[in-house]
């Protein structure tokens, strides 16, 4: 449904650039762009609504073509079909909600029957009809924003984006809007582009998510996949917590698929090795909740290892410590009755499979590509 | 010339309610601040109403009387019959409307579509535009005028000689019509809406016309349904000010508007006490009326200012104010325009104000050849001891003011907004009102209030100081109530909390961090008693002559290179003295000086 | 909340009360502070010249200053305060300089608010008349004045006089068409190409007392209304106006600067002395509740003085003390000439009335009138 191949935009400060990405959204789909403030996502989706001009690159919404630098096409966004949700909501101050609604239709030359017929359901989708004629200056953040959602969706667009929308909300709000703005887009099936720098919102409501850093994007695919699977330390970090230890390979050049590291725990550790590592020096990293406590755990057993627990630090129903194993101190969440005490001796079981090895020099090696990739993944471009 | 010249809003963080994370320490503060604060309230609601109501009353009583006060005055209306009954007074009000109003759309006009060109657009070259847009604040209007009178005359034009050189032999231009008024005073007074119109652009979310395009309206539509509306109460409100100031000025009125035959109410009262003897009471009467007008004007303005924040506030917040593109010869022809503009506006009067100090005496090349140059003018202004004295008495005057209203103002400013002290919307609103207060009808006022009161006021400059006060007291606050609601709240309560009583707080906490907006607030008032001839006019005396009368004395004689020497003299006083606040602000950081006015 | 009423209510009332004092206020009365500042004056005018002199001197300087309100324009004002001081060091000359009406309407509101601020004042002759009337200046001693004594009366001294001439544009009005008499400014040909000051009074009078009022009026009747000149503020922005080239020709123009600027800046200005001479004067008065007396009668003396005369000349005034040489052999002839009609307060007396009435009517009118 959105395609973009090769799109840029350079600016001269340096930041906010992108650099060549590629996307396609299929219909239907939650697609997210995941990175840190400067990363170039926002751009990327100002380029796909038209807002900006990109200097390379071609993009098009649903088979039609909409943007092409080097054929020098470029559609108006106002002619692209597009509904967007502005990080600032955007909503008129001069008009009351369901005008502020109404607006996109009132475009379309729409009859003002059918007009308020149309913008009565898009605020019941919103929990927002009580609202209709009120100003929208006296409406709180939380309302503003879903205003802004039914103004996107009334005309029905085959696209949805949204820039953050949830950024200006407090904690609780966020939390709530997040599962409800999800069940939305799955009840209407529109395809929507998702803008944040918040992992848990990327992992939460994405059916696929792309990380980028710097105008790149830097790892994509399912979610899961790449949380579990990140493919260098910057996916990985950005996701979520992880301990990242530095290791060597033995025998050297590993090919893809499990390895035998030295992590400094005292004997070798099993781990995967995507196609991105090199030389015999890498990253292994290990999710904190993916170590498993393991009672009275056989350090024969080659995934095992004995540790000591140096620091507690109780997190509410999660704690989370610190275990000290061989030379190494790895961070370990497990629920709270579960947890050891403090200097308690404790065996702890590291999958193979939750044991990533990420490329030891390159910290945002891009996507490489699909065909050496597990099987997981599914199309990551 | 503020541009938040909103009057001041309680936004403090007291306003948050209890309960709210950290309201706990902040009663005790409050409690032993509300203890304090009573005196101060009740000194400065005292201070105001004796600058700001004495006055009126006086006009109002001088209007029901037929004397000044002490000669035996009793009641009556004959005056204002007098002053209304006849029909002379249409052309009055006439006149004034339709020069108030013509000067402020040129203005308005030029001054919005510099705005939206520097702030929206990627047109090149937005520095020196800048500097040419923000340049006639430092040069007295007295003079511009007489340059644009030598450049427009219709016999003795320079702009009509030139023509003839190529060709054009009937004159296109005159100076002294309505139309050239309009002119003079619009050319010369656009740097006031430019700079709250570019405030206004700066801080309108572009999400809103951007939605407007997502929406699927094309660029008119959306200027017409989303740009303007949510612009309107800054227009309004920009609008407004524009009118009342404009109402009020004297310089283009008397120079071209007198020798004109029209009169607008500033005139007016002036030509009025020169007749012998002044009927004060006719001229307190025809006041009524011009206060009247402007104070009208004065209370829509407040209005526009309270919806205007409101729309500010929705905005929120994180919002990348994105430039219109402009490409290729698009680009290039704008800024043409865009500095043409500047040309005939900025540039053409004060070239011939240059040109006019370096001659002799005023006449065209037309016969007898291209004058030749002379300094004789600036020796005039270096040697003649009455020209000094009148900027020595200036600066007197202009320093004093400026101390005097400054600190007025933080105090002002900082009851207002830092505390619940009650009367404070009054005092708000009493520091205010002398916007509507015409500079002639306050010099009048003042000058009739301190001929009857024996404090020894009067004739020498501190009836001056008390005017300017009075007068520009309302846009020192603007400038400090910036600076200070910048300033978090919770800096003064680490202060509290850190054992200082609420003066230290105020002198060792506030008053600094307040320091850029307050010197910038000093500073604009010093400028002011340089070129604002309408309060000095009528209060002029032996000991207390200002520059701008001078100059009107001197461009009544006729000395119009002497006129020119005095004002590029002065104009490079003044820009010298705004360079270094303008380094000064940027020095200790405060938010752009536009932003602090 | 009763602070917030109470404190404006307050500003209210004290304003109130003030106008009221004010109201009430006295003050000396006019006739005790004349009679002190003329008794002083009868005390010097009674001791020998000589000893008159230095008394004078002497006072003066221990008075300290002086205030003087005049409507001399240009830098003369300021360059004879100058000469005077360097003649008197010790004695700071407080000019106030403006137009005519002004100086007179502040003598005149700040003497009714008994706030006695003038020492010196020389404005109109019609004005005078008026002020004299009222009590409001002193009589003048004799001594040390120089000027002849046809400028000088018992309570007024003439110290230089501005004979008027109607003067041209040379570019646009060749000597030969020139008008040469008053009569000649009538010829239709001259219709839009004047300008006149707004008070013409000395004009005015000139023509009422060689004329007679009938003639004078019908005169300025037909100037005014069918001539349709162009009136212009001041005398000196006529002369730089008409230098430039604006106007074609003027009615009454100041001789001293219309020849400064024809000989001294090339100026293509021509003139003619027309029968009779309109010689405005201000005559010089002092003030009865001068607050320093003897500066003021030393400031007076000088200016009516030989020296100060000799200073005069220097800044291209015109006086009429013997002996003394003007600035140019214009002048001088100017100032010789037979044809000029000093309009002294005895010469003009009544007459300054109805002059000053039908310029009213006929003139002034015109400038604060209706619309554009």
């Amino acid at each position: 449904m959105i395609s973009a191949d090769g799109i840029a935009k350079l600016y001269s400060g340096g930041n906010g650039g992108v650099r060549g990405i590629d996307l396609d959204v299929k219909a239907g789909e939650f697609f997210t762009l995941l990175g840190p403030s400067g990363c170039g996502k926002t751009t990327t989706m100002r380029m796909i609504a038209g807002l900006v001009r990109p200097d390379a690159g071609d993009i098009a919404l649903a088979g039609r073509p909409v943007s092409s630098a080097g054929a020098g096409l470029f559609v108006p966004p106002a002619k692209r079909g597009i509904g967007m949700v502005f990080q600032s909501y955007a909503i008129w101050p001069h008009l009351s909600v369901a005008q502020n609604v109404a607006y996109p239709l009132r475009v379309r030359k729409m009859r003002k029957a059918a007009i308020r017929a149309k913008v009565m359901t898009a605020l019941e989708m919103v929990d927002l009809a009580e609202m209709a004629d009120r100003p929208s200056p006296l409406l709180s953040g939380g309302q503003q924003q879903r205003v802004a959602l039914a103004r996107a969706l009334v005309a029905e667009p085959s696209v949805l984006l949204l820039d953050e929308p949830l950024s200006n909300l407090d904690a609780a709000l966020r939390q709530r809007m997040r599962g409800w703005l999800k069940d939305l887009q799955r009840e209407l099936g529109v395809t929507t582009l998702y803008v944040t720098h918040d992992q848990q919102e990327a992992l939460a409501m994405s059916d696929r998510i792309a990380v980028m850093r710097d105008g790149r994007v830097v790892q994509a695919g399912d979610p899961l996949e790449v949380y579990l699977r990140p493919r260098n330390r910057f996916a990985a970090e950005f996701t979520g917590t992880t301990n990242l230890v530095e290791c060597g390979i033995a025998g050297g050049a590993a090919p893809a698929g499990v390895a035998e590291v030295d992590a400094g725990f005292g004997r070798p550790v099993r781990a995967w090795a995507g196609d991105a590592v090199r030389g015999d020096k890498a990253l292994l990293s290990i999710r904190p909740e993916a170590i498993e406590l393991v009672a009275d755990g056989n350090v024969s057993d080659q995934d095992v290892f004995a540790g000591q627990v140096v620091h507690r630090t109780l997190l509410g129903n999660v704690t989370e410590y610190v275990v000290r194993i061989g030379t190494q101190q790895l961070r370990v969440s497990a629920g709270t009755s579960d947890a050891p005490d403090l200097d308690a001796t404790v065996t702890l079981r590291l999958r193979a499979e939750r044991c990533m090895l990420l490329p030891h020099d390159d910290p945002e090696a891009a996507t490489s590509d699909p065909a050496t990739e597990p099987a997981l993944t599914g199309d990551a471009r | 010339m503020p541009t938040s010249t909103a009057p001041a809003t309680d936004r403090s963080p007291e306003h948050r309610p209890a309960g709210a994370p950290g309201s706990a320490p902040r009663a005790p503060f409050l409690a032993r601040l509300r203890g304090r604060n009573l005196p101060v309230t009740a000194v400065l609601l005292a201070i105001l109403a004796v600058l700001v109501l004495v006055p009126l009353v006086l006009i109002v009583w001088q209007s029901l009387t037929n004397a000044p006060p002490g000669e035996g005055a009793s009641f009556t209306f004959e005056k204002i019959t007098q002053a209304y009954g006849t029909s002379s007074i249409l052309p009055l009000i006439r006149n004034s409307a339709e020069f108030a109003v013509g000067s402020t759309v040129v203005a308005f006009v030029i001054g919005t579509g510099l705005a939206y060109l520097t702030e929206r657009t990627n047109v090149p070259f937005r520095r020196l535009a800048y500097g040419l847009i923000l340049f006639p604040l430092v040069v007295p209007g007295t003079v511009t005028t007489t340059a644009w009178m030598l450049l427009l005359d219709k016999n003795v034009g320079l702009l009509n000689y030139l023509l003839t050189l190529v060709g054009v032999h009937q004159p296109i231009f005159s100076a002294y019509s309505m139309w050239s008024m309009i002119w003079m005073q619009g050319a010369d007074r656009f740097a006031l809406p430019f700079l709250l119109m570019a405030a206004a652009f700066r801080t309108l979310d572009p999400g809103l016309e951007e939605a407007s395009a997502m929406s699927g309206a094309s660029f008119p539509r959306t200027f017409r349904t989303v740009t303007l509306p949510v612009l309107r109460p800054a227009i309004v409100a920009c609008l407004l000010i524009l009118f009342v100031e404009n109402l009020e000025t004297f310089e283009v009125p008397g120079i071209i508007g007198i020798p004109a035959h029209i009169p607008v109410f500033a005139t007016y009262v002036y030509l009025l006490s020169n007749n012998v003897p002044f009927d004060v009471n006719l001229a307190s009467a025809v006041s009524l009326s011009y206060i009247a007008i402007a104070l009208i004007a004065v209370w829509v303005y407040y209005r526009s200012i309270r919806q205007a924040e409101r729309f500010a506030v929705v905005g929120g917040k994180n919002f990348r104010p994105d430039r219109l593109e402009l490409h290729g010869a698009r680009k290039w022809v704008t800024a043409g325009v865009m500095h043409l503009v500047l040309l005939v506006t900025v540039v053409l009067p004060l070239a011939m104000l240059v040109y006019l100090s370096l001659l002799s005496y005023y006449h065209t090349p037309a016969h007898g050849g291209v004058p030749p140059l002379s300094l004789a003018s600036y020796r005039w202004v270096l040697d003649t001891p009455e020209v000094s004295s009148a900027f020595v008495t200036n600066a007197e005057v202009g320093i004093v003011s400026g101390l005097a209203a400054m600190l007025l103002a933080a105090v002002i400013a900082w009851v207002v907004v830092r505390t619940k002290a009650p009367g404070r919307r009054l005092i708000d609103g009493l520091a205010f009102a002398p916007i509507a207060i015409p500079g002639t009808v306050l010099g009048l006022a003042l000058a009739a209030v301190y001929l009857a009161v024996p404090i020894g006021v009067y004739g020498t400059i501190w009836i001056l100081v008390i005017a300017y006060v009075s007068k520009y007291v309302s846009y020192a606050v603007r400038a400090t109530h910036s600076s200070l609601t910048q300033v978090d709240g919770s800096l003064e309560e680490a202060a509290t909390a850190a054992g200082a009583g609420g003066f230290r707080v105020f002198r060792t906490v506030t008053l600094p961090l307040i320091a850029p907006g307050a010197l910038v607030a000093f500073l604009y008032v010093v400028t002011l008693t340089f070129k604002a001839l309408s309060l000095p006019i009528m209060l002029t005396s032996a000991n207390a002559t200002m520059l701008p009368v001078l100059t009107y004395n001197t461009i009544q004689a006729g000395n119009y290179s002497d006129v020119a020497a005095l004002g590029v003299v002065t104009t490079v006083g003044l820009a010298v003295l705004t360079g270094i606040s303008a380094l000064v602000s940027r020095r200790f950081g405060v938010a752009r000086i536009s932003g602090a006015l | 909340m009763r602070t917030r009423l109470f404190v404006p209510l307050a500003g209210a009332a004290a304003a109130v009360v003030l106008l009221a004092a004010g109201c009430s206020s006295g003050g000396p009365s006019n006739a005790a502070a004349a009679k002190t500042v003329n008794s002083e004056f009868a005390a010097l005018q009674a001791m020998p010249p000589a000893q008159a002199e230095q008394k004078l001197v002497q006072e003066a300087t221990k008075e300290g200053s002086v205030n003087w309100y005049t409507v001399t324009q240009g830098d003369d004002a300021n360059l004879l305060a100058q000469a005077f001081e360097k003649a008197y060091p010790g004695i700071k000359v407080n000019l106030t300089r403006s137009n005519e009406p002004g100086i007179a309407n502040t003598f005149n509101t700040e003497t009714r608010a008994h706030h006695y601020n003038v020492d010196v004042l020389d404005d109109d002759v019609s004005y005078m008349d008026q002020f004299h009337t009222s009590g409001l200046v002193a009589n003048i001693p004799t001594f040390g004045i120089d000027v002849p004594a046809a400028d000088r009366g018992e309570w007024w001294v003439v110290p230089d006089i501005q004979p008027a001439i109607i003067s041209w544009n040379t570019n646009l009005v060749p000597n030969s068409q020139a008008p040469t008499n008053y009569q000649d400014l009538l010829n239709p040909k001259w219709k839009g190409k004047l300008v006149i000051d707004v008070s013409p009074d000395s004009t005015v009078q000139t023509l009422i007392a060689s004329w007679g009022l009938p003639k004078a009026t019908q005169w300025l009747t037909q100037l005014m209304n069918t001539q349709d000149p162009t009136i212009l503020q001041s005398h000196t922005q006529i002369d730089q106006l008409m230098a430039a080239g604006k106007y074609a020709v003027c009615v009454e123009c100041f001789a001293y600067d219309v020849v400064n600027l024809k000989d001294n800046d090339h100026a293509p200005l021509n003139y003619a002395v027309v029968n009779p001479t309109p010689t405005p004067t201000s005559p010089t008065v002092i003030a009865a509740h001068a607050p320093h007396p003897y500066a003021a009668l030393l400031l007076l003396d000088w200016l009516a003085s030989k020296p100060g005369a000799q200073d005069m000349a220097k800044f291209g005034m015109v006086t009429q003390t013997a002996g003394v040489n003007l600035g140019s052999s214009a002048l001088n002839q100017i100032r010789d000439s037979s044809t000029l009609f000093l309009d002294t307060p005895d010469k003009v007396g009544s007459i300054a009335a109805e002059a000053q009435n039908l310029v009213n009517t006929l003139v002034a009118a015109k400038v604060a009138g209706s619309g554009s």
